[in-house]
């Protein structure tokens, strides 16, 4: 319950402060989003195989979402887009992440 | 095994804090960036559109009322007599200052731009360009043209020609190719003169073949040219 309950307050915090975010940091926005959409993903399957580890998740998170933001930024400045990569890489996990969530939810639930 | 969950609970419900945070933000960022572009562009073009069509009203009602006004001021001229040859070297001002109508023997000049662009070549060759009007229109006046207009519009004292992006301004109204240039004078003089000029010569000989522009150029004998259907109206100049 508690990291819906947190989900609602982001959403509304955001909703309420409207950050205004200049265009060239929409695509630093967007893979810090992914990133935390990885950790999120990624912290609720390890609770639910009992193996959490805080300062891996905590510690993950911050990682994640800033060697993704310096891709973003290299990538800027030598013209490639990298940052494709952490799109990509994000995204496959994220999958990755909610077959396995769904597959401990049927297990929980006995729904086999 | 409840305080164990709760922990976890804990730091994945600050995680999703931010999570929902970047969600709301990224999502109110794409809306205010994906939509407002749209209908501010659409505005302007139906703005600029309603403009034009509010000049075009106004011109032609301004033309009218010029109209109008050398019509009352020839019956009152008449009736009062003594003001007829006032009022006759009036209309004849009118005429050259381009507020009349005036038709007469002349030339017709259509030009264009080619109907199409080689890949990879520069398509600057290819267009009709406001320097190329500037060339043709000196050369009509050279060649004693009493009267211009390109698409319809006249040329008066106050009359450019000049680029604007990628159309081409007459009195400050844009104007789209082909161009049809018409001109008041001794047409074989015109004519002559056209091919004289080097510039107007290259531009409606070799240019024209080699890259397609069109090109016509007819005499007729009689040419109708419409009235300026701009203001002359002047703010700052006092007589000398």
């Amino acid at each position: 319950m508690l990291p819906i309950l947190g989900l609602l307050t982001g959403i509304i915090l955001g909703l309420l402060f409207r950050v205004p975010v200049p265009a060239w940091m929409a695509r630093y926005l967007g893979i810090a989003l992914l990133a935390a959409l990885d950790s999120a993903l990624g912290g609720l399957r390890a609770g639910l195989e009992q193996k959490f580890n805080e300062k891996l998740f905590i510690g993950g998170f911050l990682a994640n979402t800033t060697i993704a933001g310096l891709i973003v930024y290299i990538g800027d400045n030598l013209g490639i887009e990298i940052y494709l990569a952490a799109v990509v890489a994000f995204g496959v996990r994220l999958f990755q992440n909610l077959a396995i969530i769904r597959r401990h939810y049927f297990q929980i639930h006995h729904w086999e | 095994m409840q305080f164990k969950l709760g922990r976890w609970h804990l730091s994945l419900a600050i995680v999703f804090v931010v999570l929902g945070f970047l969600l709301s933000t990224a999502f109110a960022t794409q809306q205010r960036s994906g939509e407002r572009p749209g209908p501010r562009k659409q505005n302007l073009i139906d703005f600029i559109e309603k403009q034009r069509r509010e000049r075009e009203k106004l011109g032609s009602q301004l033309v009218e009322a010029r109209k109008n006004v050398a019509g009352l001021d020839s019956a009152r001229a008449g009736r009062l007599g003594v003001l007829a040859k006032y009022s006759r070297e009036l209309e004849s001002l009118r005429v050259r200052a381009g507020l009349k109508g005036v038709s007469g023997r002349g030339i017709e000049l259509l030009i264009g731009d080619a109907a199409r662009i080689p890949l990879g070549a520069d398509p600057d060759s290819f267009l009709i360009h406001d320097y190329d009007l500037q060339i043709l229109i000196n050369a009509l006046w050279r060649g004693g043209a009493e009267a211009i207009a390109v698409n319809g519009e006249r040329f008066v004292v106050n009359t450019g020609i000049r680029s604007a992006g990628s159309t081409i301004l007459i009195n400050s109204k844009p104007q789209g190719g082909p161009y049809r240039i018409k001109a008041i004078g001794a047409s074989k003089r015109l004519v002559r003169t056209l091919k004289a000029d080097s510039d107007a010569a290259l531009l409606m000989g070799d240019y024209a073949q080699k890259y397609g522009l069109i090109v016509k150029l007819s005499t007729r004998n009689k040419v109708t040219i419409p009235p300026y259907k701009g203001s002359l109206r002047l703010q700052l100049l006092r007589r000398k």
